[in-house]
């Protein structure tokens, strides 16, 4: 009899799910891609007393069908049958340079992991995929491989769908979405997918802020001496954002223009006497020339605040923070978790967007020109601050099922058992219909 | 205080057995709105109203649409159904308590625009009713009525909106205050652009300053080329069965930079060179 085992894409913040899902499952194998075959990962198999089975090692790095396959479709691009209306020859030629270098960049690897998860399926008994995003090439062939396997899918959402899903992101190729919140269902619903393929279980990134909330002054004291911090000054941190250029609404220029926004409000509130702990929590992904950035608009701006960089300690400082000032991020949900009160910075990121926030959630939305106004307002208005964290506190379940009762991982886990494939199936093939294994009937 | 079971009948026979000049206030639904939308029947049209009118020795003093955004969603079809139906517009436009520069773009919009257009354009309209012994005017709601059929057919804004200018010039100089709110641009943004897919002349620089108009125009495009590039990824391969392995769309993987590349190289965003 196959081993039972599970092919999992998933991200290492939400390995806490596996940690759950492994006990009692009768799993015995993980197939992992050696990007997401983490420390963290191998702990938690050898824990479960899991094998781990990196997928490259299961084909050859070319698929034998690579050749024919890539010639076809570069068959394909000579023609002109496929070219959207309107395109001049020069803009023809362009298209078609474009896509066959896609062709030659992302086929090879895609190939080799269907040829890999083909070898896993005939290997083991696949019993369930789960993975955290379904937009990147590998993930995204990986998840349309399980949905035509019949493996039954899991994509557990990266982060809380604020902005509509555009463009890569528009569709829902798993069998299932689990998102941290209704409110992460939104857009998705808005694109016409089934309620009933969406289930808000929270994110098991989270689950660490119940613990945090407890040892905040504790944190609070670590942070000011680590940076160098005025005690008795408040801390306000701007959690930056960027431009993923993934859709015409963005503009380029997130990282830059919000930065040089959230600094000149922090200018203004000092030439009217409020001096504050200012903390640009940068991204990783920014961290290279972050700090260079910085500098160059604090000396545009003859800085008078007090500055400190980082691109770490993210949970520290939302539970650190008398005020988070973000754009359009997830950084504003988990300050919500927190009970905290946070401004997100609109209408310089992208063209106009629906606001991503609703009323209700407690979290102030302000232009440009309006944030150091209302950064005063949440600095020194406690009645202000009180009634904002208690409409935050309402809605935080919409945001965020099971508020903060640190529990997501193991609604994730639970799901993840409805979904797979019971003891003693046969690998892959549904007894029941999905739906009703996971014991969810249509919402509409 | 009477109560009446059957008031349709009450209020006509009062309506024409009372003093010249006693007034009825009704709301109406608009017929001609449900068939600009396609939506059966049902509504009165103008003609029909001014037809009840004239039997009844009744005067239509004045036919006001209301309601486009305030009202909340018709049961039915609306003009503005692709938005109405959309969580993302019921988030925006749950704003409108705790917001007072939407709120105040909002009446704007009902007051000066909405009011101002010809009945058709929601499917509420107010109609002032008045008991006049030489009922002719209604002829007049009659032609106006046939006039904007007529206008609206052939793409003639002004045909079909007597004073177009005028509103068009008191809107943008009433919005443009408002429209340092990213969610008032959105909400106009949106506005016009289901307007424009029925009105296909219709020019944004009317109602909007310049720079907001230029912006409106970049947002426009910028849809159009989100949806011809996501288009495209999936259906430059779609006639070719070689796309799949073990039945699997191996193009996919191409998607997501795909989409990067297109957006960078083909339509020159984000500062990148053709």
């Amino acid at each position: 009899m196959r081993q039972r085992a599970l092919v999992t894409y998933l991200w290492d913040r939400h390995l806490a799910a596996i940690a759950e899902f492994l006990p009692g499952s009768g799993v015995e194998v993980l197939v992992v891609p050696t990007a997401h075959a983490t420390e963290r990962l191998h702990r938690i198999a050898e824990e479960q007393h899991c094998r781990v089975v990196v997928l490259e090692s299961l084909s050859a790095e070319t698929s034998p069908a690579l050749g024919a396959t890539s010639q076809a479709l570069h068959g394909v691009l000579e023609g002109s049958s496929w070219l959207p209306p309107g395109q001049s020859e020069q803009a023809a030629d362009r298209l078609r340079a474009i896509i066959g270098a896609r062709l030659d960049a992302d086929l090879p690897a895609a190939m080799a992991t269907i040829d890999a998860l083909e070898v896993a399926r005939d290997r083991y008994d696949v019993v369930l995929f789960v993975t955290s995003e379904d937009v990147t090439s590998a993930a995204k062939v990986a998840t349309a491989w399980a949905r035509s396997r019949a493996v039954p899918s899991l994509h557990l959402a990266h982060s809380l769908a604020l902005l509509d899903p555009y463009t890569v992101h528009a569709h829902l190729l798993a069998d299932v979405l689990a998102v941290y919140g209704e409110r992460g269902a939104e857009g998705y619903l808005d694109l016409g997918i089934e309620p009933s393929r969406i289930v808000p279980t929270g994110n098991p990134a989270w689950d660490v802020y119940s613990d945090v909330r407890a040892i905040a002054p504790t944190l609070r004291t670590q942070m000011i001496d680590a940076f160098g911090l005025d005690p008795a000054l408040p801390i306000v941190v701007f959690g930056t954002t960027f431009s993923g250029k993934l859709t015409a609404f963005d503009t380029g220029e997130a990282h830059l223009q919000t930065l040089r926004a959230f600094v000149h409000a922090c200018e203004e509130l000092a030439r009217s006497g409020i001096l504050v702990n200012a903390v640009i929590k940068d991204r990783p992904t920014s961290a290279s020339q972050g700090q260079t950035v910085l500098d160059q608009v604090l000396s545009d701006s003859d800085a008078r605040q007090r500055y400190a960089y980082c691109v770490e300690h993210t949970e520290a400082w939302t539970v650190c923070a008398d005020l988070l000032v973000a754009v359009d991020s997830n950084y504003l949900v988990e300050r919500m978790l927190v009970g905290g009160t946070g401004i997100n910075l609109v209408g310089i990121a992208s063209l106009p967007l629906p606001p991503v926030f609703d009323a209700a959630a407690g979290i102030v939305e302000a232009e440009a020109h309006e944030l150091a106004e209302c950064m005063r307002g949440l600095l020194t208005d406690e009645q202000l601050r009180g009634r904002l964290r208690e409409a935050s506190a309402r809605r935080l379940e919409y945001y965020h099922a099971g508020g903060d009762d640190g529990r997501a991982a193991k609604r994730v886990a639970e799901l993840m058992g409805r979904l797979a494939s019971p003891v003693g199936g046969a690998g892959g093939r549904q007894h029941r219909p999905l739906l009703e294994r996971m014991g969810i009937r249509r919402r509409r | 205080m009477t109560t009446v079971d059957d008031w349709e009948p009450v209020v006509a026979s009062r309506l024409r057995e009372g003093p010249e000049g006693i007034r009825l206030l009704a709301h109406v639904v608009s017929g001609d709105y449900l068939r600009a939308v396609g939506a059966p029947g049902g509504g009165l049209t103008v003609e029909e109203l001014a037809d009840l009118a004239d039997a009844d020795g009744l005067a239509i003093e004045a036919i006001s649409p209301y309601g486009a955004l305030l009202g909340g969603p018709d049961s039915t079809a609306s003009l503005l159904a692709d938005l109405e139906n959309t969580n993302r517009w019921r988030r925006l436009l749950g704003w409108i308590e705790g917001d007072a520069t939407l709120a105040s773009a909002v009446r704007v919009l009902e007051r000066t625009l909405i009011a101002a257009l010809p009945p058709g354009v929601t499917h509420r309209m107010l109609v002032v009713l008045a008991r006049r012994s030489a009922a002719t005017a209604n002829a007049g709601w009659r032609d106006r009525s046939r006039t904007v059929s007529r206008s609206l057919a052939t793409g003639d804004l002004e045909g079909a909106v007597p004073g177009l200018a005028t509103i068009a010039q008191t809107l943008a100089t009433e919005l443009a205050p408002l429209l340092t709110s990213s969610k008032v641009r959105y909400l106009c943004f949106s506005i016009l652009n289901a307007a424009a897919s029925r009105l296909p002349g219709l020019d944004a620089t009317r109602f909007l300053p310049a720079d907001v108009a230029a912006t409106y125009a970049a947002w426009r495009r910028a849809g159009l080329i989100d949806a011809e590039a996501t288009a495209l990824t999936r259906t430059w391969a779609a006639s070719s069965p070689m796309r799949l392995h073990h039945g699997v769309d191996v193009t996919l993987a191409c998607d997501y930079p795909l989409v990067r590349d297109l957006l960078a190289q083909h339509y020159g965003l984000f500062g990148d060179e053709h």
